[in-house]
This record gives C-alpha cells, structure tokens and sequence, in this order.
C-alpha cells in the first residue's frame, strides 16, 4: 500500500462487545485499509471480547461471516490492533492476560493512544468513537 | 468472447488496452458483504506486480461496481473499467498503470 502522498490517518475507539458496534468499527477498519489509509482500532475495557482469544468468533450478526474474520483481515491488512490495559489488576478482573490476546493485537492505555491519536488530528486525521 | 463486453464505465485513458490485458488473477465476490468487494479487490492488486497484467473482479452488486470499486481504484490511481456481464452482473478489470 505505498501511497506518495502522506497516509492519511483514522483512530477508531471501541467501547463495546455489542456486534452492532464491534462490526461498524472493524468494516470501517477494513475500508480505511482498503481506501490506503493507515487505521488504527483502540479497543477499551468494554470491548475486550473482541480482543481475547476466541472472541471475536462468538460475535456474530445475521448473514455476516463471525468478528473473527474481519479482525484478522484487519490485522493482516495492516491495521493495529491495541487493547486498553489500565492496570494488571483490571485485565486480571476481565479475564485478560498477554497469553490469551488475539495474535497481533498488543496493550496500550490511554495516553499510548493519545500519544498516537493527537498528532494524527493535528494534520487532518479523523478519530472516531464507535 | 469476453473482450466484447460492454464497457458500461471506464476510469481509464486507454479502456481498449485494458480490456485486451492479460488477467493475472480473478477474485469473486458474488455476495460478499461491505466492504470485502472493496477490500478483496486491493488484496488481489498487492498480487500485480507486472504493469502490463491486471485483476478482474467479479460483482453483483451495482454499488461496488460503480462507487465503491471505482472510488478506491482512483483514490489508488489505479485504472479501471467496468464491463457489464449479465444483468445485475459485473466484471471490473484494474489495471496499476
């Protein structure tokens, strides 16, 4: 996906397992993949299902493929992935731990996404909260 | 027999060329959902490396044959053509240059 141009830059905040969320904010992920742009999909506490091993394949939505599917098209197209990790003691309490994250996703709390977030929309980026 | 499809749009200066290319790989997306037809059909593109080839995508659905395929092949600047198949059945050839 080389682009000559600066890659523009879409930051999407997840923050729920619900499937009408999680599905809006992995297509919007893949489009902006597939449009050249360079996406990142910030996951919070409330959306951490997506992100454990095998979650993503108990989220589903009539006559769509499982969350799975798009999470690892997103991963393999590029996307980063991260998950909210505020303190070991809260991902303990969720029942998330580095062993069970999806493969290519990676914790970062929330000043790792402002630090990210915040010049992207200084030069025209969009950050989305889903 | 397919170069005597029906151009039905063209985003591409030499649309004769192109429907004449070489097709190095074919993807269909026949009922795929938003925005795989999109998505597949960039996947495909990483495979061209050869300037002279293209890829060919097959749709049945209008919005992916004419916006969604065609935006992204211009935001890429990559050319297209849309060739009409069958009714409410599209072929669409992308070409790098």
């Amino acid at each position: 996906m080389s682009q000559e141009e600066e890659q523009q830059e879409v930051h999407l905040v997840l923050a729920s397992n619900d499937p009408g969320r999680a599905y809006s904010a992995l297509v919007l992920a893949l489009g902006t993949a597939t449009m050249g742009a360079k996406c990142k999909l910030y996951c919070t506490m409330g959306a951490l299902d997506i992100v454990k091993k095998g979650g993503a394949s108990n989220i589903t939505m009539p006559g769509a493929p499982p969350l799975d599917k798009y999470l690892r098209d997103a991963i393999d197209a590029g996307v980063q992935i991260t998950a909210c990790g505020p303190s070991k003691e809260m991902l303990l309490q969720m029942g998330v731990t580095p062993d069970n994250l999806e493969k290519g996703v990676e914790f970062e709390d929330v000043i790792g996404f402002l630090n990210a977030a915040l010049p992207a929309s200084k030069k025209g980026g969009m950050v989305l909260f889903i | 027999m397919q170069n005597e499809l029906k151009i039905v749009m063209a985003g591409s200066s030499t649309p004769d060329l192109l429907q004449r290319s070489s097709i190095i790989k074919s993807v269909d997306t026949r009922g795929m959902a938003c925005p795989y037809p999109s998505f597949e059909s960039v996947k495909a593109m990483s495979l061209l490396n050869d300037v002279n080839g293209c890829i060919e995508v097959i749709t049945d659905s209008e919005e992916s044959a004419f916006k969604s395929i065609p935006s992204v092949c211009q935001k890429r600047k990559w050319q297209f053509l849309v060739l009409e198949k069958a009714k409410n059945l599209w072929l669409v050839r992308i070409a790098l240059i």
